[in-house]
C-alpha cells in the first residue's frame, strides 16, 4: 500500500508524498480499517505523571494554606478556627482584619463577651463569644472584624468579671492597676496574591485539537517554570501555618508537620526516604522555624507536589491500579480543580476508594460542592473558546461599547450558563434554553429592557425569539468572528470542530483570503466564491453554510436585521452531520439548536470533550471502552452530572498498563 | 563556560560602569562565545505564485554578485553580512499547510517528531551558559495560540511556549538578586533532585522524557544559583505595557530583540529563538503606526494578506500589503543584525561570532509550498564567509541546521530525518 501511495498520491501531484510520508499514511489507513468495532478491555492507557497546571497549582496552594484540612465543613472548628471560617458549608480563609478571640474560662460560665478599644469598652451583644461546642472543648470564641491596627481588649465573664487574655502575647496597663491584652493586626503583607505570584509561569501548551490547558503530554518542566516555582515556593512557605510543637523536640515537631502539611501537599503520606530528607533540613537549620519553612519550601518544589501521579500499583492480573490516594487526587482535580480535602484523604487511607461504589459516592459528594461549578465554568470557557473574549481584538471605532466590563459580563454569562446546565438542566438545554444568566448590562447588550431581567442569584434573562442557548451568546459569536466583521467560516468551524468533533484540517494550497468588506455586498455574497469554486467548495460546503445561519449577528454578537441595506438572509444548512450525503436546513439559531440537541454526533462529541478534559489526553484506542461507556451514559440520561459521575466509573479512570 | 564580554557590555550600557558591576563572569575576550539566533516570522513570503510568476523574495545572480528582491530591501546595507539561499526545502510531507511547515521548521522531522535544532544546541554546545535556551515571542501566545504554532521542541512532539513579555524576560535574566551566604534554594533543589532520581530509578521507561527534562531544568537552575548573578551588565529594563495589542507589536519586537542581544552580550545565553506571532497569524499589521501598511480604518492581518490570490497583482490590496508586511519583518531582522554589529567583540563585532537565521514555515504564503523556503543567514559565526547567494536546488533545510551547529562548534554530522551533512558550498 505504501508503494502505491508513494507512486500515485496525491492525484494532483504524484510522488509528492515521499517514502516516509507514504508509509505513515498506509499505517494510518490500515490502522483505521482495523480499528475494533467493539472495544477491547485488554487495552488500557499508559501510566503517567501530570504536571499541575498553573490553575491547579494556585488552587492547590489555596487548599494547602487553609489551616483546617476539611474544606467542606459545618463548623468553624473544622476549618481550624483561628484563621478560616465555615461559610455556607465551605472553609474560607478569614480576610485580613478579622481576628479570632479564643478564651478558656477554666470553670462553668454563662456568658463571655469581648470589650475593648474597638467598641468603646462596652458590653455589646455584637461582641458576645460563643462556645466552641465540641465534646470536651470548653473554649469560647468570637470572630470580629477589627481592621488593621493596634487593639486593646478584655474578656467580660457573666457580664461582670473583667479578665485579661492569658494567651495574649502583648499587654499594656489598664490604668486601674491591671493589664489590658493587646492584638496588633497588620494587613499589607499578609495576603498572598497567588495570581500575581504565578503570573510568570509559561503559557500552557495545548496540542492541536485539544482545547484545554491541562494536557498531560504538554505539561513539561522547563528551567523557566522551575525558576518561577522556586520563588513562588519560598513566598508560599512563608505563609504556611507552623505546627503547635509545645513540648516536642525538633524531630518530633518535624514529624508532626509532615503528617499534616506533607500529607496534604503530596496528596499521600510521605515515604520514609522523603521524611528523612525533609527532616534533615529541619534539623540542620539555625532555628526550628527556619527549618520548617525550608522544609515547606522544599516540599513545594518537589516532584511529589508538582506532579499528579497516575502510576498505580501492579496487580496480579498485570494491570496497574491507581491506589486510594491517586484516586482521591484524580477525583479531586477532575471535579474540584484542586488537591483532595481531608474527607478524600481519609477515604483513601481507609481503602474506601478501591471500589466503583466507593468512588461513585466520593464523586457524588464532590459534585455537591460549589467548587465543581468553577471547574465546569473553566471547561466551558476553554471548550467553546469563550475565554478569548477578554482579549480578542474588536475595532474600537466600530464597536465602542465593547469595553472590558462587557467582555467580562459575556464570559461570565457563558460560564455560568454552562454550569447551570450541568447541575440544574441537561444536555439539550445547552442549545435550547430560552433564557440566559446575567444582569442588566447583558440584557442591554442583547437589546432587551431591564424588565427582562428576573431576580435571582445570578439573575436570569428571558431571551427574545432570535436567541437560543449557547449558540447565540455574545462570547461565542464575538470570539468566532473578525475584528471588524462576522465570519461564517469561523462560526461554521466552531460548530464543526468544537461541537461536532469533525475537524477539517488546514486550508489547502492556494486557498483564497478573506473577502474584503464591501459596503454594497452582504457577507454571504462576499463569501460566495467558497461555494462557486469547486476546489474551495469541497470543504467550505461543510463550513460556511452553517456559519451563514448566524448572519443576523455582527462581529460582537449584536443582533442586526440588515446588512448593506438589505434584509439578512440567514438560512443555513448543515451537511454530512450523522452520515455523508445527509443535509438539514435551518433558518434560525433555535432551529440549529434543535438539530444539535437531538444529534447523536453532537452528543458523542460533547461526551468526548469532557472525557478529554478529565483524562488530560486526546483519546486513543486505549480509551475506546471507557469513552463508549461515557457516551452511552449521556445518550441514555441526557444528564451532564451523570456523565461526570460515569467518567469516574470507567476502566481508564482507575487502571493503567 | 559562557563568557562575559566586558567591552560589549560597556557598549551596551552606553555609560561607564564601575568594575564592581561587571563581576558576572571572568572576561575572556580572546575567544568570544559562539551564538545562534533563530528569528521566525509567520506566513511565508510572496514567492513563486500559483500561476507561476517568479518569486519576489529570492535573490537573483551569481554567488558573489547578486540582486536582492523587493521584500528584502531592508537588508541592502547588510548584504555583505548575509548569506542568501535559493532552493532549500523542508520536504514534501504536509506540503501545503502552515502547521506542517511549522512542525518541520526547527525539528527537520515530519510532524515535529524530533527535538528542534535550538534545543539540541542548547543542551550541547550552549549547555554551559546560565540560560541554556532563551525563547522570546511577540504575541506568539496570542489567543491561546499553542501546540503546532510554537516552533521550539524540547522533545519529539513536545513544543514549549515562548515568553511574550520583555519585562518578565529581562527580569528573569538580569534581576536575580545576589545569593545570600547560605542560599536555601540550593537545598530545596537538592531535595527535588534526590526525589527525581529515585523516581527515575523506579519508573525506568515510564515518563522517561518528562523526567529527563525536569532533571535538566533542575541542573540548569541549580547552576545559575551557584554562579554569580549578572546584575549590572544591562540595567535598563524595557518599559512595561500590555503584550496583546497589535498597535504595540513593533515596540515589543524591538524590546525582545534588545533583550536577546543583551542576554547574549552578557554571556547569559548562547542559543535563542525569537518568534514573531505564529503561523496563520491574525496579527493586524495595518495597525502598525508610521509604516507603509498603516490603515486604522481597515484591518489587514498577516494570514489574510498571505492569501493574495493566484498571481502577483499590484492592484489587489492583499498583495500590496503582503509584500509590505514581509518587508517589515525583514526590517526587524535587519535591526537585529545592526544591534549585533554595533557591539564590539574580539577583533570585530558580536556579529562575527553569531549566526542569526531568518525563517518562516512556508515559502509562498498562498501556495504554502515547502520548497525554496525563505531562509537568510546573517553573521560570520566564527569564520563563515558571508555576502553570498547559494543555489542549493532542493537541498534539505536540515543540512542548513547541521551547518549552523558546526558554526556553533558542534560536530554533528546529521540532523533530523533527511539530512546529508553540512550544507554543500557553505
Amino acid at each position: 500500500m505504501a508503494a502505491s501511495i508513494e507512486q500515485r498520491m496525491p492525484p494532483s501531484a504524484p510522488m509528492d508524498c515521499g517514502a516516509l510520508c507514504a508509509s505513515k499514511l498506509a499505517d494510518y489507513i490500515l490502522g483505521a480499517l482495523q480499528r475494533p468495532q467493539a472495544c477491547d478491555p485488554a487495552l488500557l492507557p499508559e501510566r503517567q505523571l501530570r504536571l499541575l497546571t498553573r490553575w491547579e497549582y494556585i488552587n492547590t496552594v489555596r487548599t494547602l494554606l487553609l489551616q483546617g484540612t476539611a474544606s467542606d465543613c459545618q463548623t468553624d472548628l473544622e476549618c481550624g478556627l483561628e484563621r478560616a471560617s465555615c461559610t455556607s458549608g465551605q472553609c474560607a480563609d478569614d480576610p485580613c482584619g478579622v481576628h479570632t478571640f479564643v478564651f478558656s474560662p477554666g470553670r462553668e460560665v454563662r456568658s463571655v463577651a469581648v470589650a475593648g478599644s474597638f467598641n468603646a469598652w462596652s458590653i455589646d451583644p455584637r461582641y458576645e463569644m460563643r462556645p466552641v461546642d465540641d465534646a470536651g472543648d470548653e473554649r469560647w470564641y468570637l470572630k470580629a472584624e477589627l481592621g488593621a491596627g493596634r487593639h486593646s481588649y478584655k474578656f467580660v465573664i457573666d457580664g461582670a468579671q473583667w479578665e485579661a487574655d492569658p494567651q495574649s502575647l502583648l499587654s499594656e496597663p489598664d490604668g486601674f492597676g491591671g493589664q489590658n491584652s493587646v492584638v496588633e493586626i497588620a494587613c499589607s503583607e499578609d495576603a498572598l496574591d497567588l495570581l500575581e505570584l504565578t503570573s510568570g509561569f509559561p503559557e500552557q501548551v495545548r496540542p492541536t485539537e485539544y482545547y484545554f490547558d491541562n494536557n498531560a503530554d504538554a505539561g513539561l518542566m522547563t528551567a523557566t517554570l522551575l525558576t518561577e516555582q522556586l520563588s513562588a515556593a519560598r513566598a508560599i512557605a512563608a505563609k504556611v501555618r507552623m505546627p503547635d510543637c509545645a513540648g516536642l523536640d525538633r524531630s518530633a515537631c518535624a514529624g508532626r508537620f509532615f503528617d499534616d502539611f506533607g500529607l496534604r501537599a503530596f496528596r499521600r503520606p510521605l515515604s520514609a526516604s522523603e521524611r528523612a530528607l525533609f527532616e534533615r533540613m529541619v534539623l540542620e537549620a539555625p532555628t526550628l522555624q527556619d527549618g520548617l519553612r525550608e522544609a515547606a519550601a522544599a516540599i513545594l518544589i518537589s516532584p511529589g507536589f508538582l506532579y499528579r501521579s497516575e502510576l498505580g500499583q501492579l496487580q496480579p492480573d498485570g494491570r496497574y491500579a491507581l491506589d486510594g490516594y491517586e484516586i482521591a487526587s484524580a477525583l479531586s482535580y477532575f471535579l474540584w480543580g484542586t488537591a483532595p480535602d481531608a474527607g478524600l484523604l481519609e477515604a483513601a487511607a481507609q481503602g474506601v476508594l478501591s471500589t466503583e461504589v466507593g468512588i461513585r459516592e466520593a464523586a457524588t459528594r464532590l459534585l455537591e460542592s460549589e467548587k465543581s461549578r468553577s471547574v465546569m465554568e473553566r471547561f466551558a470557557a476553554q471548550w467553546l473558546g469563550a475565554e478569548r473574549i477578554l482579549t480578542v481584538d474588536k475595532r474600537t471605532d466600530l464597536f465602542g461599547n465593547f469595553d472590558p466590563s462587557l467582555r467580562d459580563a459575556l464570559l461570565q454569562e457563558t460560564q455560568r450558563f454552562f454550569a447551570h446546565a450541568v447541575f440544574e438542566e441537561d444536555f439539550q438545554a445547552l442549545f435550547l434554553a430560552d433564557y440566559t444568566l446575567g444582569g442588566r448590562e447583558l440584557a442591554g447588550f442583547y437589546g432587551l429592557p431591564a424588565e427582562a431581567v428576573l431576580a435571582g442569584q445570578p439573575p436570569r434573562i428571558e431571551l427574545g425569539p432570535e436567541r437560543s442557548g449557547l449558540l447565540t451568546q455574545g462570547a461565542i459569536l464575538g470570539v468566532h468572528a473578525y475584528s471588524d466583521q462576522s465570519s461564517p467560516v469561523h462560526r461554521g468551524l466552531f460548530v464543526r470542530e468544537r461541537l461536532l468533533c469533525q475537524p477539517l484540517g488546514a486550508p489547502p494550497p492556494g486557498a483564497g483570503g478573506i473577502p474584503e468588506v464591501d459596503p454594497n455586498a452582504t457577507t454571504r455574497e462576499r463569501f460566495s466564491q467558497h461555494s462557486s469554486d469547486p476546489s474551495c467548495a469541497v470543504c467550505h460546503r461543510l463550513i460556511d453554510d452553517i456559519g451563514f445561519g448566524f448572519e443576523q449577528f455582527d462581529a460582537i454578537g449584536q443582533h442586526r436585521d440588515t446588512e448593506a441595506g438589505r434584509a439578512i438572509d440567514h438560512r443555513g444548512l448543515i451537511r454530512d452531520l450523522e452520515a455523508p450525503g445527509t443535509e438539514e436546513a435551518f433558518e434560525t439559531p433555535r432551529e440549529l439548536g434543535e438539530i444539535l440537541a437531538r444529534s447523536p454526533q453532537a452528543e458523542r462529541c460533547f461526551s468526548t470533550q469532557l472525557y478529554r478534559f478529565a483524562r488530560g489526553v486526546l483519546e486513543s484506542f486505549e480509551d475506546e471502552c471507557s469513552l463508549v461507556q461515557v457516551q452511552q451514559q449521556l445518550a441514555a440520561s441526557g444528564d451532564i452530572r451523570e456523565l461526570l459521575l460515569e467518567i469516574t466509573q470507567t476502566p481508564a479512570f482507575r487502571y493503567r498498563r | 563556560m559562557a563568557r562575559f564580554d566586558r567591552r560589549a557590555c560597556l557598549r551596551l550600557l552606553g555609560t561607564a560602569v564601575g568594575a564592581s558591576a561587571l563581576r558576572a563572569r571572568p572576561a575572556s575576550a580572546n575567544t568570544p562565545a559562539r551564538r545562534a539566533i533563530f528569528f521566525y516570522f509567520p506566513d511565508g513570503v510572496a514567492a513563486r505564485s500559483q500561476d507561476g510568476e517568479p518569486s519576489l523574495w529570492h535573490a537573483t545572480g551569481t554567488e558573489n554578485s547578486f540582486q536582492l528582491a523587493p521584500q528584502m530591501s531592508p537588508l541592502a546595507p547588510y548584504q555583505q553580512d548575509c548569506i542568501f539561499f535559493n532552493g532549500l526545502s523542508s520536504g514534501g510531507t504536509d506540503s501545503g499547510s502552515h502547521p506542517g511547515g511549522a512542525k518541520k521548521l526547527l525539528t527537520a522531522v515530519d510532524g515535529g517528531e524530533g527535538e528542534s535544532i535550538d534545543h539540541l544546541l542548547a543542551r550541547t554546545v550552549g549547555a554551559a551558559a546560565p540560560h541554556r535556551h532563551l525563547y522570546l515571542g511577540v504575541m506568539a501566545n496570542q489567543n491561546n495560540a499553542s501546540g503546532d504554532k510554537h516552533i521550539s521542541y524540547v522533545a519529539p512532539g513536545r513544543s514549549i511556549s515562548p515568553e511574550d513579555d520583555p519585562v518578565r524576560a529581562f527580569g528573569r535574566l538580569f534581576q536575580q538578586g545576589a545569593p545570600p551566604q547560605r542560599d536555601p534554594r540550593r537545598s530545596m533543589l537538592d531535595g527535588a533532585l534526590a526525589q527525581l532520581r529515585s523516581m527515575q530509578a523506579q519508573l525506568q521507561d515510564v515518563e522517561r522524557s518528562k523526567l529527563a527534562l525536569h532533571l535538566e531544568a533542575l541542573r540548569e537552575v541549580e547552576r545559575r544559583i551557584d554562579e554569580q548573578p549578572a546584575t549590572g551588565c544591562a540595567d535598563s529594563a524595557p518599559a512595561a505595557g500590555p503584550v496583546h495589542e497589535p498597535e504595540r507589536f513593533p515596540l515589543l519586537m524591538t524590546q525582545q530583540i534588545d533583550v536577546m542581544v543583551a542576554a547574549m552580550a552578557c554571556g547569559l545565553t548562547q542559543v535563542g529563538v525569537l518568534q514573531a506571532s505564529h503561523h496563520t497569524s491574525e496579527l493586524i499589521m495595518s495597525r502598525f503606526a508610521k509604516t507603509e501598511m498603516h490603515d486604522p480604518g481597515f484591518d489587514m492581518r498577516s494570514h489574510q494578506a498571505s492569501h493574495y490570490g493566484p498571481r502577483h497583482d499590484p492592484n489587489r490590496r492583499e498583495f500590496v500589503d503582503y509584500v509590505a508586511q514581509r518587508r517589515w519583518f525583514v526590517s526587524q531582522f535587519a535591526y537585529l543584525i545592526e544591534r549585533l554589529k554595533s557591539l564590539p567583540e574580539g577583533e570585530g563585532s558580536m556579529l562575527d561570532h553569531t549566526v542569526a537565521i531568518l525563517c518562516s514555515e512556508v515559502s509562498d504564503g498562498n501556495t504554502h509550498s515547502h520548497d525554496n523556503l525563505p531562509f537568510i543567514w546573517a553573521g560570520r559565526g566564527g569564520g563563515v564567509r558571508t555576502g553570498r547567494l547559494l543555489q542549493t536546488s532542493y537541498a534539505r533545510h536540515a543540512d542548513l541546521w547541521v551547518s549552523v551547529a558546526r558554526a556553533m562548534g558542534s560536530s554533528i554530522e546529521r540532523f533530523g530525518q533527511a539530512s546529508s551533512g553540512p550544507l554543500a558550498g557553505l
